[in-house]
């Protein structure tokens, strides 16, 4: 009986203590000024995840913050700084790539898409798998355009609730 | 320097405060007896743990130089070493709990498919019991921790009249356990030690799905909430923090008389005496702590007469297979989390009726990752780029399901843990060496997994993920080490009896994974908690009747 109360009183405290809601702590800024790029590579930066992640009816890459994301990893990690800033010269070699006109730019990455062996295949690879993980790591990315909703207080777990997958 | 000792003589030492140490203190001291355990890290505040901190937040703290637990020993601070070129994964969590505080809480029962596997097939030695022998302490373990599992006992898996319910299975596994069925294999509900009800005055899971950030509210299993503090409420338990073991003293009788540490950050040296020492540092550790136990009395490390001592070191070879159902392609997505990792698993059948196999043992399979997660990993296989991409992962979203098949190891004498010529860490101690090969049998069986785990998927319809055949993660992933200071029958062949106890120095005992006489394919925590209580109620009898 005593554990039941005990138990009672645990399960109200932990109501308690996730029902207010999860403000966050603290807050990234989508915009300030970046800290690894300059503001010509941040913009570039901007335009590529922007071709890998574009906005539909929910945000793009860039809409979630992503450019600002690769500064960040960029001012913490030298290694990638270089691979990526050496990335943003190979976009723009003999040309400037953010003028282009969009169908341009695709053409140009196709082809680097679709292999890994050459320098831009290489970067774009690189470039491909940094946006997926930044993008997919925010608001805009998980929840408002996976519908992810996970992560939070639930006193019942009902498992799959499709009537057609019940076995 | 001086070496601080200190006068008091305990009834019982033990080293570590894992799952088998904290354990061995909740079961000594409830009997009576006086307990000092020495443990490598400290407590754990679950006040901070970030259990409910979302990626973006979790991203933003660290870029503002804030940091969650750390729970993981940095291999800079004490490192291990390895064979040139063939590299061991060794996970450890010094502090009070150990890897408990964020173990994967998957609560299987071995069945004597698994402890009469040595005798069956004649490699290497028997195990010295059965599931009889063990029963009424997995019995035991469930009724105080909380397992939750269904009724869908197998012979390779026993069931447990004390399982909490079972967690609803997520419409993916639902869909993977038809598919299973369709090709004659049978996937249960899971056995994770996670509480789906109030348990024990213990509040339930919450469902966040966040369990390997640790529980902000201990709702699975965790060695310092369940075991450790109950037993700190005994008054008969004490414990050292920040206290790294480096060796098991002897007095010139050849009995285990206490422990020479240091301290973690001053580094400075002490030692510590006992009637009785337990060693229960977990399996790579506490076997390197062994064999550095050098003296007159035993010249390779205590307790190692029979040279075993460090050998036979079995983990698991394990793969990941990803694919994605069709039925749920496009879906709307449900919240995936349950109670973090699969609902269901995939016992060991390769050893049933009319299936034939050119190799020793088996294999099983877990179901993490199967729906929506907190992240889109999967999407950087998908190929492209642009609206095409973006709309192709959110269709595979819903949809994604996954196997991860775990294979048992054979043991073999020169998979081993050595300290003889490792450098030594901060302390003066030397470091661990590990020397691990997985060999032909494992290979095939590998073969087998594959085949497996691709059949299902493709029972189920599923678009399958590149994958290269073949292929295991490194070494040490699976965080299963077993086996270097084997219980058995034999005194040549094995260094603790059944109640891991050592065969040479009677006041010592092992209780950790490296106690096992074979791996089995299965996750080893509830064993390891079910055979370190059995060896301290016969501990606890040996004190009494004065033998020890």
């Amino acid at each position: 009986m005593k554990a039941l109360i005990v138990a009672a009183a645990a399960s109200q405290a932990v109501y308690a203590q996730h029902e207010h809601g999860a403000a966050d702590l603290v807050q990234m800024k989508k915009t300030a000024k970046p800290a690894a790029f300059s503001t010509e590579q941040l913009a570039l930066t901007a335009v590529l995840v922007d071709l890998i992640i574009p906005r539909s009816d929910t945000p793009g890459a860039s809409d979630a913050g992503v450019p600002m994301i690769l500064d960040a990893v960029a001012a913490k990690n030298a290694a990638f700084k270089k691979q990526w800033l050496a990335g943003l010269q190979w976009l723009n070699q003999g040309r400037n790539f953010r003028s282009l006109a969009h169908e341009h730019q695709v053409a140009i990455l196709t082809p680097a898409s679709m292999e890994t062996a050459s320098a831009g295949g290489k970067f774009f690879k690189l470039a491909k798998d940094v946006t997926i993980d930044a993008y997919y790591s925010t608001r805009e990315g998980l929840m408002t355009e996976l519908g992810w909703h996970g992560n939070t207080f639930l006193k019942e777990f009902k498992g799959c609730t499709h009537p057609e997958h019940q076995v | 320097m001086q070496i601080k000792k200190s006068p008091e003589v305990h009834d019982v030492l033990i080293i570590g405060s894992g799952a088998s140490g904290g354990m061995a203190a909740w079961n000594l001291t409830r009997k009576g007896v006086n307990v000092l355990m020495v443990d490598a890290g400290t407590k754990f505040n679950r006040a901070q743990f970030w259990s409910h901190v979302k990626p973006w937040e979790d991203r933003s703290r660290r870029a503002a130089g804030m940091e969650p637990p750390k729970f993981y020993v940095d291999t800079k601070e004490q490192p291990f070493t390895y064979d040139k070129g063939n590299p061991f994964d060794l996970m450890r969590v010094w502090g009070r709990g150990g890897k408990t505080n964020v173990w994967g809480r998957v609560a299987l029962r071995y069945s004597d498919v698994d402890f009469a596997g040595p005798e069956r097939d004649g490699w290497e030695i028997p195990w010295p019991i059965r599931y009889k022998d063990i029963a009424p302490y997995y019995d035991q373990v469930d009724q105080l921790i909380g397992v939750c599992g269904g009724d869908d006992d197998q012979d390779s898996l026993p069931g447990s009249k004390f399982h909490l319910p079972p967690a609803a299975p997520r419409c993916g596994e639902r869909l993977m356990q038809k598919a299973a069925k369709d090709i004659g294999i049978s996937l249960v509900s899971g056995r994770r030690a996670v509480l789906t009800k109030e348990h024990n005055g213990r509040a339930p899971c919450h469902y966040c799905g966040a369990c390997g950030k640790g529980c902000d509210i201990g709702a699975f299993f965790n060695s310092s909430d369940y075991l450790i503090e109950p037993a700190l409420l005994t008054n008969r338990l004490r414990v050292l923090d920040n206290a790294v073991v480096a060796r098991v003293l002897v007095d010139d009788k050849g009995r285990a008389n206490g422990v020479q540490y240091y301290d973690r950050f001053t580094r400075e040296e002490h030692k510590v005496f006992a009637k009785r020492v337990i060693v229960a540092a977990s399996c790579i550790d506490s076997t390197r702590i062994l064999l550095n136990s050098k003296s007159t009395s035993y010249p390779n490390g205590i307790g190692n007469s029979s040279d075993v001592i460090g050998r036979y070191l079995s983990e698991q070879v394990r793969f990941h297979m990803f694919g994605f159902v069709p039925e749920l392609m496009g879906a709307a997505t449900q919240n995936d989390d349950g109670i973090g990792g699969e609902h269901i698993y995939m016992p060991r059948f390769n050893h049933r009726d009319g299936r034939k196999r050119d190799y020793l043992r088996g294999f099983g399979s877990q179901f993490w990752n199967t729906g929506a997660q907190a992240n889109a990993s999967f999407a950087k296989q998908l190929p492209g780029f642009g609206l095409d991409l973006k709309q192709s992962i959110k269709k595979r979203y819903p949809a994604l399901v996954a196997l991860h098949p775990y294979g048992e190891v054979l043991p073999q004498k020169t998979n081993r843990v050595t300290v003889d010529g490792s450098p030594p860490d901060q302390y003066g101690v030397p470091i661990a060496k590990i020397s691990y090969n997985i060999g032909e049998n494992e290979r095939k069986m590998v073969a087998d997994m594959y085949d497996t785990a691709e059949a299902i998927l493709r029972s189920a319809k599923a678009e399958i993920m590149p994958f290269k055949r073949g292929s295991t993660d490194i070494n040490g992933s699976a965080i299963h080490e077993h086996g270097t200071c084997r219980m058995g029958a034999d005194p040549k062949l094995s260094a603790l009896n059944g109640f891991c106890q050592s065969h040479d120095v009677p006041n010592l005992f092992v209780v950790d994974g490296a106690a096992f006489t074979t791996a089995s394919e299965k996750n080893p925590t509830l064993t390891i908690l079910a055979l370190a209580w059995r060896a301290t109620d016969y501990m606890a009898g040996e004190i009494k009747a004065g033998r020890i």
